[in-house]
């Protein structure tokens, strides 16, 4: 009975997407209207577009897992979700970002730099960056969906993935943006209503706010041995400060994601599709809600799991999940949540992942078709469009690959690294370039560069997760990383904890200035232009 | 009064329930920041309208023909 009430929830879900999709795709008739909406987008539609977009499955199940093992010390991503994410990006990303890309007629993100910069190698290289590595997070979104499509719907793993994936790219490729918009707010709506259902029932079961808190409180001599030398005091006694649990979640969690968020491109683009900055300031509204109810609530439950788990199995999450992270939340649902909580749940992680993917299938798109084939290689006038779609099927066929070859507990490690080196590459020319006029061509370039490089020189020699699935270290020096041959007690031992962007940020902002300071600056009727 | 709020708010395990002084803050900070983001909201709600549609409706009148709205 619960099975098929599943599938009839999905079934309606789906039609309903697919009508929004068409409506979409109705109105998409020029490049402006496929790439950023002709500037006309509802706030409102906006802005539950850009949090549907931004949060996604990997709040959800990624992050709610996480904090599942480290604790409340992950509401500090919540709070920069918040702070960061929502108000200081549409306040003082959002506002210039709309006039320049409108002074500039720019459509993309990679395009707000190249004409900022009047460079087509800026446009070139981050649309290529983009492209490249946009899969990568996207995979750990499907990943996500396809594992729980085939505990609730009973669809083998490949056929999920292919099926979903094809789903999406259809609406994605026929609609533009407008289509993306018009299901993210459905879906973001769905969301919000599957999080606060979440929330109260969570805090229900355990009898209200405080006495859960007390309770996991008082669980905290559960917390395994070995995560104890790491640097775990407890589920709600925050983090020993330097250890490694302390640097990854600092510096990997909340520090990558929650500034990496200023500098992501299916983000950026949301500001270009509004008609004024009224419409930004509303968005500010319904995007703090939002982002509260998403990542606020699954920061919250994930911790509170294992209480509730303890209670009446008596494992901890961790342990209930077998030892993988992005389980935990699944698991929670299953076993825990009231039967007709699975449907909606269902439905809204079907949300959440077609929120995200189909913005990072859109944007992989526009990075090959309109950023590099249409700019940097100057081809713009003959089949932008095409070279658009295109760049969407193929974004869709590594996001498969990668959806086969990568490993489970991915998702927030995922979404940290792609965080993190477009934080890295472009947050410095894209902040700087919108509030100084001094930044000049050569001081943008040598930032971009530089920020991506030292970025993949910290990943490939120093920090432990990607350096051991790269190899290359191994292979040059005989040892995982160059850190891991030190002392445990040593601080440069440590240093293979330390996320890339904690050194690559600084570096970036340190070449884009420096360079600035000593190269030709950029001719004054340009920069009347893009701060008129 | 005073002491009713203070043993609602700091409970058995510290403030809200948390062991952690640096927690209980963050997850005020969160409701906080979402309260400050619905406070800007409503306070600019009508500010700096300037719309683009009207810049791409004058364009349209100059060139070619009028779009018809759905």
């Amino acid at each position: 009975m619960g099975f098929i009430i599943t599938i009839c929830v999905t079934v309606i879900y789906l039609i309903v997407v697919c009508y929004l999709a068409y409506k979409g795709w109705r109105r998409t008739r020029t490049a402006a209207d496929y790439m950023v909406a002709g500037r006309a987008m509802h706030p409102g539609v906006m802005a539950l577009s850009y949090g549907a977009t931004f949060i996604g499955t990997t709040a959800i199940i990624g992050f709610g897992g996480v904090a599942a093992l480290f604790g409340f010390s992950l509401l500090w991503l919540g709070f920069f979700n918040i702070m960061v994410g929502i108000f200081i990006a549409f306040v003082f990303f959002g506002r210039r970002t709309r006039r320049m890309g409108l002074a500039l007629n720019a459509h993309t993100f990679p395009e707000v730099l190249g004409e900022r910069y009047q460079s087509r190698f800026i446009q070139g290289f981050a649309g290529m960056v983009i492209f490249a590595f946009i899969p990568i997070y996207a995979a750990a979104v499907l990943i996500g969906i396809a594992r729980f499509m085939e505990v609730s719907l009973r669809v083998p793993y490949a056929v999920g993935l292919l099926a979903f994936c094809l789903f999406l790219a259809l609406y994605v490729i026929m609609g533009g943006i407008k289509a993306v918009m018009y299901t993210d707010a459905f879906q973001g709506v769905v969301m919000f209503v599957m999080m606060a259902v979440l929330c109260i029932w969570t805090y229900y079961l355990l009898g209200g706010i405080i006495p859960a808190h007390q309770a996991l409180t008082a669980i905290a001599p559960l917390v395994p041995e070995k995560w104890i030398r790491e640097g775990h005091r407890g589920w709600t006694a925050g983090l020993q400060m330097g250890s490694p649990f302390w640097w990854i979640v600092y510096s990997s969690i909340v520090y990558g994601v929650g500034i990496g968020v200023l500098a992501q491109p299916q983000l950026v683009t949301r500001f270009l599709t509004v008609p004024s900055d009224r419409a930004l300031n509303r968005a500010v509204l319904v995007g703090g809600v939002f982002i509260m109810a998403m990542t606020g609530v699954s920061l919250t439950v994930g911790p509170l799991t294992n209480v509730i788990f303890f209670q009446r199995f008596g494992d901890i999450s961790l342990a209930m999940a077998e030892g993988n992270v992005d389980k935990i939340i699944p698991v929670y649902i299953n076993t825990v949540m009231p039967w007709w909580f699975g449907p909606l749940f269902l439905v809204g992680m079907l949300a959440a992942s077609m929120a995200t993917l189909s913005s990072q299938f859109h944007v992989g798109g526009t990075a090959l078709g309109r950023d590099f084939y249409g700019r940097a290689m100057g081809l713009g006038r003959t089949g932008e469009v095409f070279a658009t779609r295109l760049g969407i099927a193929l974004t869709i066929i590594a996001t498969i690959i990668w959806g086969l070859v990568l490993p489970s507990s991915i998702i927030a490690v995922a979404v940290a690294f792609f965080f993190g080196l477009c934080a890295a590459s472009f947050l410095p020319l894209y902040f700087l370039g919108l509030y100084w006029k001094g930044v000049t061509r050569a001081g943008a370039i040598a930032s971009m560069v530089g920020g991506l490089c030292t970025s993949f020189v910290w990943m490939i020699f120093f920090h432990y997760q990607e350096s051991a699935a790269l190899g290359v270290c191994r292979l040059l020096f005989g040892t995982v990383n160059l850190a891991a041959g030190f002392p445990p007690t040593s601080w440069v031992w440590k240093l293979q904890y330390v996320d890339p962007l904690v050194v690559a940020l600084p570096i970036s902002f340190a070449l884009c200035m420096g360079v600035s300071r000593i190269t030709q600056k950029m001719p004054t009727a340009h920069l009347k232009r893009c701060f008129k | 009064m005073v002491e009713e709020i203070q043993t609602m708010f700091q409970g058995n395990g510290g403030i809200l329930g948390f062991v952690s002084a640096e927690i209980a803050w963050v997850y005020i900070g969160c409701i906080l920041a979402s309260l400050l983001c619905v406070v800007y909201g409503l306070i600019q709600w009508n500010r700096d309208g300037k719309s683009t549609r009207v810049r791409r409706a004058r364009r349209v009148k100059k060139g070619g023909r009028p779009r018809r709205r759905r």
